[in-house]
């Protein structure tokens, strides 16, 4: 015996509620994915910053050549 | 409170820093603020001819809107409880504001007494303006809108206790929370509302039975209980953050 | 240091959410009476769970604020708060979503958890307006945090209301969480465990990113202010990626917030 209430329309076909599920579902996701864009660009901005302090810092103390910033993908 | 013997002048009691227990009754010193409080607004009349005119104005405009010359059960309830709402905001907007602008809480802050004192002076003020505005709007909405109660009057008046003190204590809160803001006025309003919705809940609730012509029933308990426990739950919670926000 | 346990937290997000998705549409059963439609009950039961938990966290936070002073629980009440508002947000949405599949219309008065989640809503979107219209920042604080204990403790006392409210009007349409069968009971429990994590994953995160900008400006400071003691600011010949003036506006200015 279902323990849920008796909804007072018949349950819908499974192609209209698929919709509704995935609406919900895909509404979720997009909420956290522009929670994830939103923390991507503060990232870029630290990373622009510490670009800038780096640069300030360089200029009191100018490193040799070996500070100089290694990009590479080796970490 | 302190069981000291009350000195006639506050500023006569010993020297002894802030650190000293208030050597002034809680009693009085709340009782002081109250006539403070009450002879300004005598004098000013800023708050609550304000908030009884406004009321008045809002049957007005609820008797076009709704295009009805009388009213009962739970629109009569509706319309009583949003005006009264909707009025006792104004007079929360206004509460704090003179303190805050010339000085009135600095000074209070430099006196040796308990800083609960300004929340329970200003709670019973808020209650009193609610008290003289229901005086005013009640019968005006029982005139206005042809409204039976008569017969309910106590039960009414039991409702009405119950739910001013529930917005005396909100009220107050929310007052000295918005006061500080950039954006006072608009602030009030929009924390005021949610928080006081409980009471809107319990007073619609309770008076409804009450606005009926027929035969009146009575306010089931419920509600009464509800209104009560929020009354309770949140005068303490007022009496503990008080402090916080009237610090410098 | 907030970003410490931020990898594990993390992982184990990934696995919980993937492991409650899987049983939601792999293994409960279909309910009997709402069908298929009553998979959203999986998302918008623990949506709405964890955003009530984390308002009241954010209460207990504030409280621990008023006691100590410490500026860093304060933060976390205000990160907290700030993502159960999302959550309540997504609350919202799925209910409404559920409300159309179920009754036909978007939004229904008769289910209590919606209606008090309105209002909780309602009131906790002052939080960020109050907070940036107080400039002083110690004041700021110690007023957000007596917002978040008040604001906390009328979540239980409204859901209380609300729910007297509607009990005498209609049963209780989208379902309630007693006396679910064994699977759909497994599934819920996860789901649950899952957006918990999700929700403390992305506190976490937000209070690294926070925590980083904070530290960043403390740098920046503590390099202007060498530089502007030590010599006055000079026009390299080194050509840099900005020019010389951006950099010192930028450096009297402290950088804009995001």
């Amino acid at each position: 015996m279902s323990a849920f209430v008796v909804a007072e329309i018949p349950a819908l076909p499974l192609h209209t509620a698929g919709k509704y599920v995935a609406a919900a579902y895909i509404v979720v996701f997009a909420i956290v994915l522009i929670y994830v864009a939103i923390m991507a660009i503060r990232l870029s901005h630290i990373e622009r910053d510490l670009g800038e302090l780096l640069a300030m810092a360089d200029e009191e103390q100018p490193q040799d050549s070996s500070g100089a910033e290694r990009e590479s993908a080796a970490v | 409170m302190s069981a000291q013997p009350a000195t006639e002048n506050p500023a006569a009691a010993p020297a002894v820093g802030y650190a000293a227990a208030p050597s002034v009754p809680l009693r009085r010193v709340v009782g002081a603020l109250l006539r403070k409080e009450l002879l300004v607004e005598l004098r000013t009349l800023e708050s609550v001819p304000g908030m009884s005119l406004f009321a008045l104005s809002t049957f007005v405009v609820f008797h076009f809107a709704l295009n009805r010359n009388s009213v009962e059960g739970d629109l009569a309830t509706g319309v009583l409880w949003v005006t009264l709402l909707f009025a006792a905001l104004l007079g929360v907007n206004r509460l704090f504001v003179a303190d805050a602008e010339e000085g009135g809480i600095d000074g209070f802050l430099l006196a040796p007494v308990d800083r609960t004192a300004m929340l329970l002076a200003k709670e019973l003020t808020l209650l009193c303006y609610l008290v003289v505005l229901e005086l005013v709007a009640v019968p005006a909405f029982a005139l206005l809108l042809s409204v039976p109660f008569a017969h309910a009057l106590p039960d009414l008046l039991l409702v009405l206790a119950l739910a001013d003190l529930g917005v005396a204590v909100v009220g107050t809160l929310v007052a000295a929370l918005a006061v500080q803001t950039r954006a006072r006025d608009l602030l009030g309003p929009l924390l005021g509302l949610p928080l006081l919705v409980p009471i809107v809940i319990g007073a619609a609730r309770a008076s409804s039975p009450l606005l009926v012509a027929s035969h009146a029933g009575t306010p089931a308990a419920r509600w009464l209980a509800m209104l009560a426990l929020y009354d309770l739950i949140f005068g303490l919670i007022a009496y503990a953050v008080f402090d916080f926000l009237l610090e410098d | 240091m907030y970003g410490k346990g931020l990898r594990s937290l993390s992982i184990a997000t990934v696995v919980a959410v993937v492991a409650a998705f899987t049983l939601v549409f792999f293994y409960a059963p279909l309910e009997a009476e709402q069908g298929f439609l009553q998979k959203i009950f999986y998302l918008h039961v623990p949506l709405a769970i964890i955003a009530l938990c984390g308002f009241v966290l954010g209460g207990l936070f504030a409280i621990a604020h008023l006691r100590t002073r410490d500026q860093r629980w304060d933060l976390r009440s205000y990160v907290v708060i700030h993502m159960s508002l999302i959550f309540a947000l997504a609350t919202l949405i799925t209910g409404s979503i559920w409300a159309k599949g179920s009754w036909g219309h978007w939004w229904v008065w008769s289910e209590p958890t919606l209606v008090s989640f309105l209002i909780v809503f309602l009131l906790y979107a002052t939080y960020q307006p109050l907070r940036f219209s107080i400039e002083d920042p110690e004041r700021q604080a110690r007023y957000a945090s007596v917002f978040a204990i008040t604001a906390g403790a009328f979540v239980p006392m409204n859901f209380i209301a609300v729910r007297l409210a509607s009990q005498y009007v209609h049963p209780r349409v989208l379902g309630s969480t007693s006396n679910l069968p064994g699977p759909m009971a497994l599934t819920f429990v996860v789901s649950l465990v899952a957006m918990a994590l999700l929700f403390a994953t992305l506190c976490k995160y937000e209070l690294t990113a926070k925590s980083a900008r904070f530290k960043l400006r403390a740098l920046r400071r503590r390099l202007a202010g060498e530089d502007a003691q030590r010599r006055p600011r000079r026009r390299s010949a080194v050509p840099e990626p900005h020019s010389s003036t951006t950099l010192g506006a930028r450096v009297a200015g402290g950088g804009a917030s995001t």
